[in-house]
């Protein structure tokens, strides 16, 4: 071994000891701080449970102001409850409490505009506003809450939850423009049961695609 | 070899199992024992052992609440905490960049 490289080995020990002490601390940090529970398979879930939605409340010929709001929160809290049991399950397999500080980070992100949009989904049931200001602009309301409250989990979650959050509130946006533009779309409640399987079933599908091809490519 | 930043590197901060305990307390303030204990899978006298070096180093503050009828305690940093947590991250750096430095140049160039 020459001096050359023997000094470099010992030159370099403390470089890599420092290094890996930083790495632990921030994977430590991370775990700690990140919400780390396994997204794919709740947004595939989620994802087809919208399409299927869309799907049957088609064929059911589910038309009804007041069946489609019923219809879509049942929806809703389907595929919420499943999301729920996914989660349990993963935490339990992994040995950790459900509602570890990232979840509990994610859930107090995520509850304001959530609960923001289940009231006025509630009070347009109650009233009866979806007959006069037509049911179509439900979908935009729904995607403009979901899309901030995603938005707002993502500083505690990674994989690009953000950029889904902004596509959500970007698809909002132009179907308010399609409803200020087409006067038929606003009491379409069949073109509402599509705008709402393509965004909230076909988005988190994509997203579930999104992540097994970037994971794949990581590893 | 200047040995400056070592002898810098803060004792109680360096000791693996605080250092696992400032690390994540730094990331996520008002933890609770349990949740340190199973955060970082050690026992119970290991936590109440560094907790108790870094409450006499000043560097973690302790809040007694009480949760569903429960009495909660939960762990968070103090300021002096988060100052020294931030000057141990330095002097890695700086021992990183030190090492660097002191590179043979022919290594370093090839």
């Amino acid at each position: 071994m020459t001096n050359t490289t023997l000094q470099h080995k010992v030159i370099q020990m403390p470089e890599n000891w420092a290094n890996e002490n930083l790495q632990t601390i921030r994977t430590l940090m991370e775990r700690t701080a990140i919400y780390r529970r396994a997204l794919a398979p709740i947004s595939l879930v989620a994802g087809s449970i919208g399409v299927l939605s869309g799907a049957l409340a088609w064929r059911f010929r589910i038309e009804e102001p007041r069946s489609f709001i019923l219809w879509w929160i049942g929806t809703g809290v389907l595929g919420a409850g499943i999301g729920f049991f996914q989660i349990r399950s993963q935490a339990l397999r992994d040995q950790e409490a459900i509602f570890s500080p990232p979840t509990r980070r994610v859930v107090q992100a995520m509850s304001p505009t959530f609960i923001s949009g289940v009231i006025i989904s509630l009070v347009f049931l109650a009233l009866d506003l979806s007959h006069n200001v037509g049911v179509a602009i439900l979908p935009i309301i729904w995607m403009l809450f979901f899309g901030s409250a995603l938005h707002s989990a993502g500083f505690f979650m990674q994989r690009g939850i953000r950029l889904l959050g902004w596509i959500f509130i970007a698809s909002a946006i132009v179907d308010l423009v399609l409803l200020v533009n087409l006067e038929d779309l606003r009491h379409s409640t069949k073109a509402s049961h599509f705008i709402m399987a393509t965004v909230f079933g076909g988005y988190n599908l994509a997203y579930c695609l999104y992540l097994y091809v970037t994971e794949k490519e990581e590893s | 070899m200047d040995t400056e930043p070592f002898i810098e590197l803060n004792k109680v901060i360096h000791e693996k199992g605080r250092l696992a305990i400032v690390s994540v307390l730094a990331a996520s303030p008002n933890l609770s024992f349990t949740e340190i204990k199973e955060m970082l899978k050690m026992t119970d006298g290991n936590v109440t052992a560094h907790i108790r070096t870094l409450k006499q180093a000043g560097y973690v503050a302790v809040t007694k609440s009480v949760s569903k009828k429960r009495p909660l305690t939960t762990y968070s940093l103090t300021d002096e905490g988060q100052k020294a947590f931030k000057q141990y991250l330095n002097h890695l750096e700086a021992i990183i960049d030190l090492s660097r430095s002191q590179l043979p140049n022919e290594t370093t160039n090839k």
